[in-house]
């Protein structure tokens, strides 16, 4: 009798995975692009109406991963200093000492990130992007391995702020819960009086093991030909006639690096075509600026990422 | 490679100037054509990474190479004149073209020029390196359509140097569509309508009418004129034909072209020929005519111009000596029954107002019998029992209606001018095709043709045997020699006695050869070939694809079957996705196929996974086939 090693990201995958079901229920693909979004040390971005289970999603992948994880209500009078930390005069040792803010932690839950104001946001930019925060000039890690998870809520129009270009392309993924199937919400409904919270969860994995599958997931095998393949993906979005800016090269490394960890959560250590189209969206929808024509005629960035799915040709040609 | 493909861009040049061969022959072409081309190849390929060099160098070399092969006298000149006048003298002169630089230099010139575009193209734009190529053979078409096997020969040299040239994959479907239309194109009957050539030819020169200079020449009759060499004696010498009468003036009806290396005998002989030779030398003959005879098949010595129609020679400088090689009939049987020819141009040109008393002369001439050869001869024998040739003394003159009138009517003596003109004019009249002809008869004695031998005489136009002479003075001497002659000096003797002259019999009809070539059998060929060519093209197609053998191929060949099928599969799905549309059946084949890509393509793991995709194309195949009959001959047929 043989025995096929299980791909270490395919277990910590199922581990998370199964913790989180436990809470939100009915959306397993929504889970796995979640965790393939940790997979690929990116950060995440959930959007949606109130009341779908944004913050729920986002506190049960938190608790789902050992080590620490903070979470930051963004109001309009947060301040850049409550987010990367402040530099305080101490009058007993006579010297200033920094006290780090809520950003530095594994899992950072930044929970209704369009209420903060641009000046806060911002805040973000760099530590998202370089996993260090500079306060004071001086520079500060923050845990490895990193992973900011914010909601937003896209309809309320009062007292938020639009998160700008640059901050969204920082975001690997920008997911959407949508309403669950009647089946689905009658579960939500008898877990919630159940008292199945995620403050229930306990981690099922911790950072060493996440860690080791993030490194496998940097190693899973990509042909040129789909490489080739996603980015003519995210080379398309540039020249369609709805786009004003399309996504740049970092869209295109995410999209493969999301392909990759999308294809680690499937016990593959290789990408193939499938995989590219099923993450293309989450991963470049976000990044585009539709032209005003196109957005006064309500068409979406999903539906311009789809009709450029829709045009790319697959490998193999043949 | 990238020679390969000058190489292929160099052939189709070649070929489309070999589409030239109709007007200056393959012999002379190949030698113009390729000269310039071997340097400009080798010069090209040699250039080919040096872009601001490689045109100028690839001319230059094409340039050297011409101007070696043709060894012009004025390079220079020749250069100049093949570039702008070589063009219109080609379309001039009768073909094959006489193989001069100045007349066939602009060919190599246009291959070259197309080559240096196509090889400048070639790297921008592959295909439309091909388009200088085609506009030379486009041109070639203007000048002389090619049949239809020339015209399949050519697409297929061009779809062969089309595919290396494109080097990635053979444009079958194109070269097939080729194919078939220059097949179609070959069927559509071609002639000077559809080239540049029939508009062109020189404007018709100004001379003067022979026939007016024949009674000065007769008043003149121990003047030497010219002398020959030949064989055996030659009856007659044309000089010119005159087949326009509008009462008062014979004209001739000469549409000429430069003399080309030669001409074929007159068109609509069916009768055996044979080819005759001598030297003419001039001594006082000013020109522009030169002796000539009806049927010239070449000339050397001399650069005339030609009416191909009538064999008139003209020359615009004065002409000492030159060879005339001419066709002849050999031998006619048969020729006191044929029919005339009506059809002969310039046979029915006019005959002005006629005197009413002349018709019905020419009706009595003829004792009222239909038009044929033998009331050719009955009118002949008519004017030589009746009428007197006057060789001294004074002399008539003139061959408008006036002096014919006197002549037929009143005075009933006249030269050769007279009855020449009286025949025609009447056998106009009694509607036997009819021509006059002034030249020269050959002397009893020697081979010295004097003013003397100056003669007008008619011709009539025999079916199958083209213009025949004829004698009504009775006074030429015959060529036992000469075919036709003889012939009618037989068809003479069995003519009736006048008092017994009866209906001529009707002429055989006359049935149109069967074609030799099986059209019926081409056209059915290329409609069956054409329904079949869709599913005969998707079966090699798919033998290619298996031939090869990747998994590539598998997936190619399972998608152009789900397409043809009716499923809508784009090439934007992934494999995955075409298994989500395929049919019950087709579905689980398809995922399997997926599988195989994954393992063999995408995996990295370096797995063979052909087989097992050849595995799942059989099992697609063998799901497809279970469709109904209906989508299945529709997938079939589509491409």
């Amino acid at each position: 009798m043989t025995t096929v090693a299980v791909p270490v990201s395919t277990r910590v995958y199922q581990a998370i995975a199964e913790n989180v079901q436990r809470v939100v229920r009915g959306k397993p693909e929504l889970v796995r692009l979640s965790v393939a979004a940790l997979f690929a040390e990116g950060h995440l971005l959930i959007e949606d109406v109130p009341g779908l289970g944004k913050t729920t999603l986002a506190k049960c992948l938190a608790r789902s991963v050992g080590g620490t994880w903070n979470r930051i209500q963004f109001t309009p009078d947060l301040l850049p200093g409550d987010i990367t930390g402040v530099v305080v005069y101490h009058q007993n040792t006579e010297r200033f000492e920094f006290h780090p803010g809520g950003i530095f932690a594994n899992v950072v839950l930044a929970d209704e990130i369009n209420r903060g104001t641009p000046k806060t946001q911002s805040a973000l930019l760099e530590v998202m992007e370089e996993r260090r925060a500079t306060v004071d000039s001086v520079e500060h890690e923050v845990p490895s391995p990193f992973l900011v998870v914010a909601t937003q809520n896209p309809i309320e129009m009062e007292g938020t702020y639009r998160l700008p270009e640059a901050q969204l392309d920082r975001f690997l993924m920008r997911l959407s819960v949508g309403y669950p199937d009647l089946a689905s919400e009658v579960l939500v409904v008898m877990s919630d009086r159940a008292r199945v919270r995620p403050e229930d969860l306990s981690p099922v994995v911790d950072t060493a093991e996440l860690a080791e599958a993030i490194e496998e997931v940097r190693g899973v095998h990509i042909a040129p030909e789909v490489c080739e393949y996603a980015v003519r993906v995210a080379v398309g979005t540039r020249s369609h006639p709805a786009v004003r800016w399309g996504a740049g090269p970092r869209g295109s490394i995410a999209l493969v690096r999301a392909a990759q960890a999308y294809a680690a959560t499937e016990g593959r250590l290789f990408v193939r075509p499938d995989d590219v189209k099923v993450v293309a969206e989450p991963v470049l929808a976000h990044r585009l600026v539709l032209t005003p024509d196109a957005e006064l005629a309500g068409r979406g960035a999903a539906a311009v990422v789809a009709e450029v799915l829709a045009a790319v040709a697959v490998p193999p040609v043949g | 490679m990238e020679r390969v493909r000058i190489a292929a861009l160099f052939v189709a040049a070649v070929v489309a100037g070999l589409l030239f061969a109709p007007v200056f022959g393959v012999g002379p072409l190949l030698l113009a054509v390729g000269a310039t081309v071997v340097p400009a190849f080798g010069v090209a390929v040699w250039l080919r990474e040096r872009e601001a060099w490689r045109a100028v160098g690839t001319v230059v070399a094409g340039l050297a190479g011409l101007l070696a092969a043709l060894r012009p006298a004025d390079p220079v000149g020749a250069l100049v004149v093949g570039a702008t006048e070589s063009w219109r003298s080609a379309l001039q002169s009768t073909w094959p073209v006489r193989p001069e630089p100045e007349a066939l230099v602009f060919v190599p010139l246009l291959v070259l020029v197309a080559a240096v575009f196509g090889v400048e193209l070639l790297r921008r734009a592959p295909l439309a390196a091909f388009l200088p190529v085609l506009a030379v053979a486009g041109l070639s078409q203007a000048y002389a359509a090619a049949g239809w096997v020339t015209a399949v020969a050519a697409v297929l040299a061009f779809g062969a140097c089309g595919a290396v040239v494109l080097a990635r994959r053979v444009p079958w479907v194109a070269l097939a569509a080729g194919l078939v239309g220059a097949a179609v194109l070959g069927l559509v009957p071609t002639g000077p309508a559809l080239s540049l050539r029939a508009p062109a030819g020189l404007a018709s020169s100004r001379v003067t009418s022979p026939l007016v200079e024949l009674p000065a020449r007769l008043a003149q009759p121990g003047t030497a004129v010219f002398e020959y060499s030949a064989g055996s004696r030659v009856e007659r010498w044309p000089i010119a034909v005159l087949d326009e009468f509008d009462g008062v003036n014979w004209t001739p009806g000469v549409s000429l072209r430069r003399m080309g290396t030669g001409l074929p005998p007159g068109g609509g002989v069916r009768v055996p020929t044979s080819s005759r030779s001598a030297v003419v030398r001039l001594r006082d003959m000013p020109g522009p005519w030169l002796p000539s005879q009806a049927w010239p098949a070449t000339v050397e010595g001399v650069d005339p111009l030609v009416d191909p129609e009538r064999g008139t020679l003209l020359a615009e400088e004065r002409v000492g000596e030159y060879r005339l090689t001419w066709w002849e009939p050999a031998q006619v049987d048969g020729l006191a029954d044929a029919a005339i020819d009506p059809g002969a141009p310039g046979g029915f040109g006019g005959v002005g107002s006629v005197p009413p008393e002349v018709g019905a002369l020419a009706e009595r001439a003829v004792s009222g019998t239909r038009s044929s050869f033998r009331t050719a001869l009955l009118l002949e024998r008519f004017l030589r029992e009746n009428y007197e040739l006057v060789t001294s003394g004074p002399l008539p003159v003139g061959h408008g209606w006036p002096a014919l009138e006197r002549f037929l009517l009143r005075e009933k003596r006249g030269t050769s001018e007279q009855f020449a003109a009286a025949y025609v004019a009447l056998a106009r009249i009694r509607g036997i095709p009819a021509r006059l002809v002034v030249g020269f008869s050959s002397p009893s004695e020697g081979t010295v043709v004097r003013n003397g031998d100056a003669v007008a005489w008619p011709e009539v136009a025999v079916a199958g045997v083209g213009w025949v002479a004829l004698d009504p003075t009775g006074a030429v001497r015959g060529s036992s020699d000469d075919g036709v002659s003889r012939d009618t000096e037989r068809a003479r003797e069995e003519l009736p006695p006048v008092g017994e002259v009866s209906e001529p019999p009707l002429p055989p009809e006359v049935v149109p050869p069967a074609s030799e070539f099986p059209w019926a059998w081409v056209v059915g060929v290329l409609l069956v070939g054409g329904v079949a060519a869709v599913p005969g093209a998707g079966a090699v197609r798919s033998w290619r694809r298996r031939r090869v053998g990747t998994v590539e191929a598998a997936c190619a060949e399972v998608r152009d079957r789900l397409r043809r099928s009716g499923f809508a599969v784009t090439s934007a799905m992934t494999v995955r996705e075409w298994g989500a549309v395929a049919p019950e059946g087709v579905g689980g084949a398809v995922l399997r196929l997926a599988d195989a890509v994954d393992d063999g393509l995408w995996s990295g793991a370096g797995v063979d996974a052909s087989g097992r995709a050849w595995e799942a194309v059989r099992e697609a195949r063998s799901g497809l086939r279970r469709l109904p009959l209906w989508v299945r001959v529709r997938a079939a047929f589509r491409w």
